[in-house]
């Protein structure tokens, strides 16, 4: 559950769609699998992940020409080593609580990101099914990934497990 | 490293989400490559929005809902998506060529078999929850296998439960030794191996990943991987293996199977026989065959018969519990010889007074059909011969016989497995002074074919141990004739140290 999150997350970045994200995330699974015996360790195992995430999902999005726009080569090298070095990465505790933190959105904005990221409505379809603006759909799913942020550190400093990253800070700091 | 402003983590949302929807204009594309190369504190929020926004799809994704998938998914489709892990040929590799991290910074207390076992795991758990893609099922098939009623559906509660395991992980429930396991439901093991024994006395031994299904007291169905079943107590005859392509019915006593393709099935008998049959329920021809100790055949989705495989015996040794063979009753002994093993010590609960050995003889009856003498393992051993003087129609003999267990015997993690059959019958069973309760038996007009079975996991001892039996004999007419057939052997559990 957790790496798969963290994964997908991450194959969406490289191939802009989350369908061949999942895609991309299945060969990779298998290609692991038969690489297991050549895994040493989580580390080796994470940072493999990564890496083969962004060599598939190049692979994939060159096989079927670009349809979006998408980061090039080299910012998708800065981001992936952003990404296995973040603290944030690793302990399961952390997409835990983020799981926890999504569960814990309600109302509109619960509403509205789940017609976002659960149906992959563009905004203004938000807009016309939910009756917002379609300004306040944008808030609201930026305020929506402000709120988990804040709610992850509430939790992974309540239990504890903050890893390396210093928390307690306040206003917009990660 | 900066921290970011909430503006600036407000409008890297904007960017973000807008990428990640695929609506992104040029210019806002440069203005977010040149924010995530400025500065890492930007790589590192888009990457927890991004990581924000795949849980997110997962969570609100109906598709992806994993209680949903266990509560609605039909079998086919979960089967699918079990099998969608396994490396097939039908799925083109991925060529995918990943240098090794610097190994430096490699934390080294995960052993490699860890790391393989993690990568599994994880994967497979993973893959559980994949959602069905219009991709991914069309490269397995579709397989329709009718339920069929087991009496035993009558009382859910007895049918099955796990008996050991070895680091085992189920998806979506938690079961530790000693639970029931539920009827009908499909119960997928990721991790580990865990030891399963059906209500009847079967024990089948899963090898994750794996998913089953308890069909009944005395059948499972094997949706998809490795399983090594074993059939050595006389009820559990007639276990049913049930895989998408073929059912296999042990005959006794120990066979694997494997079905980790999704589109065949594989059998291996490791000793005894097991018949093998696909029928209609298995989109194929009706065929049906007994293969013997060291023989294997597969079953193919696209091929109606069954074809004859060579298989490695060492396949499934890696699940199939240690079994050390102990000293049958009458091993090795010509007809009217002394099995001084085997001693009366009492009669009716009074020691006898002189040594009275049991002297190995033929099956009593002889008209029907029962358990025959097999030299090289166990023989009927006769006890008419020692002097007693009867104060009824019924006597008891207790019957002793000491034998060794390695002294590096895992006690805990052993059972003995005593296999039995008596003129009249076994009354009672001690090992080591403590008594053990055996399972119903009697002689039953000559026409029991097998021994009956119990395990004992409780008193063992490594080194020196001592087995009782009391035999109950009736007397009919004048004959006063009673006999034995008993032979043992130790069986390690899933998990003890080799």
């Amino acid at each position: 559950m957790q790496q798969r999150a963290e994964l997908i997350g991450y194959a969406w970045v490289v191939v802009g769609d989350p369908d061949t994200a999942e895609d991309v995330f299945q060969e990779v699974s298998v290609a692991a699998i038969r690489k297991a015996d050549e895994i040493k360790d989580v580390d080796h195992l994470q940072a493999w992940l990564f890496k083969a995430v962004r060599l598939q999902g190049l692979k994939a999005r060159r096989g079927t020409g670009p349809k979006v726009l998408l980061l090039s080569d080299e910012v998708l090298e800065a981001v992936e080593q952003a990404r296995v070095t973040d603290d944030s990465f690793g302990p399961s505790e952390r997409l835990d609580a983020l799981r926890k933190c999504v569960g814990k959105l309600k109302g509109v904005s619960r509403n509205i990101v789940e017609l976002r990221y659960g149906q992959n409505l563009k905004p203004a379809e938000i807009a016309e099914r939910t009756g917002k603006n379609i300004q306040t759909v944008y808030k609201t799913i930026t305020r929506s990934h402000a709120t988990l942020r804040d709610c992850m550190k509430q939790v992974l400093n309540h239990s504890g497990t903050s890893g390396r990253t210093p928390g307690g800070t306040s206003g917009g700091a990660i | 490293m900066n921290e970011l402003t909430n503006e600036q983590f407000e409008q890297l949302v904007d960017l973000a989400d807008r990428y990640l929807q695929g609506e992104m204009s040029v210019d806002e594309l440069a203005l977010l490559e040149s924010m995530l190369l400025a500065d890492a504190s930007f790589a590192k929020a888009f990457n927890q929005v991004t990581r924000q926004a795949g849980v997110m799809r997962m969570v609100f994704s109906e598709q992806q809902s994993f209680a949903k998938r266990i509560g609605e998914a039909d079998a086919d489709e979960y089967l699918a998506m079990l099998r969608s892990l396994q490396p097939r040929e039908q799925i083109q590799p991925v060529q995918v060529v990943v240098e090794s991290p610097s190994k430096s910074n490699l934390p080294m207390w995960i052993g490699v078999g860890g790391a393989v076992a993690a990568v599994l795991a994880l994967l497979v758990t993973l893959a559980v929850v994949l959602p069905t893609r219009s991709t991914q099922p069309s490269q397995t098939p579709v397989v329709n296998t009718p339920e069929k009623v087991y009496p035993s559906a009558i009382n859910p509660s007895v049918i099955a439960s796990l008996t050991a395991e070895q680091d085992a992980q189920w998806v979506e429930v938690e079961l530790t030794p000693g639970d029931e396991l539920p009827l009908n439901k499909r119960l997928t093991l990721t991790q580990g191996l865990a030891q399963i024994t059906t209500g009847k006395g079967a024990v089948a031994i899963l090898k994750a990943p794996a998913q089953i299904e308890v069909l009944g007291d005395n059948a499972i169905r094997l949706n998809a991987g490795q399983l090594v079943g074993i059939c050595e107590v006389a009820s559990s005859k007639g276990f049913l293996v049930r895989t998408p392509h073929m059912d296999i019915t042990d005959v006794g006593t120990r066979f694997g199977v494997d079905t980790k393709q999704a589109d065949r099935t594989e059998v291996y008998v490791i000793e005894g026989e097991v018949e093998v049959a696909r029928d209609a329920t298995h989109d194929g021809n009706p065929v049906r065959r007994l293969l013997a100790q060291g023989q294997g055949v597969a079953a193919n989705v696209n091929q109606g018969s069954l074809e004859t495989i060579e298989v490695d015996p060492e396949r499934f040794a890696s699940i199939t519990p240690r079994k050390i063979e102990l000293r049958g009753g009458g091993r090795g002994l010509a007809m009217g010889e002394i099995d001084r093993h085997w001693r009366v010590v009492a009669a009716d609960g009074k020691p006898l007074d002189q040594a009275a050995y049991l002297v190995a003889g033929n099956a009593p009856g002889g008209h029907g059909h029962v358990v025959i003498n097999d030299p090289a393992v166990s023989q009927w051993l006769r006890g008419d011969h020692i002097q007693f003087n009867r104060s009824g129609k019924q006597a008891t003999f207790t019957c002793r016989t000491t034998f060794d267990l390695p002294v590096d015997l895992d006690a805990d993690n052993a059972a003995l497995v005593i296999q039995f059959l008596a003129d009249e019958r076994v009354a009672a069973i001690r090992l080591n002074g403590q008594s053990f309760k055996p399972p119903a038996n009697s002689w039953d007009n000559d026409e029991i074919e097998s021994l009956f079975s119990t395990r004992i996991s409780q008193g063992l001892r490594a080194g020196s141990n001592t087995l009782e039996l009391d035999v109950v004999d009736l007397v009919r007419g004048n004959s006063t004739q009673w006999s034995l057939h008993v032979r043992w052997h130790l069986e390690e559990r899933i998990g003890a140290s080799p």
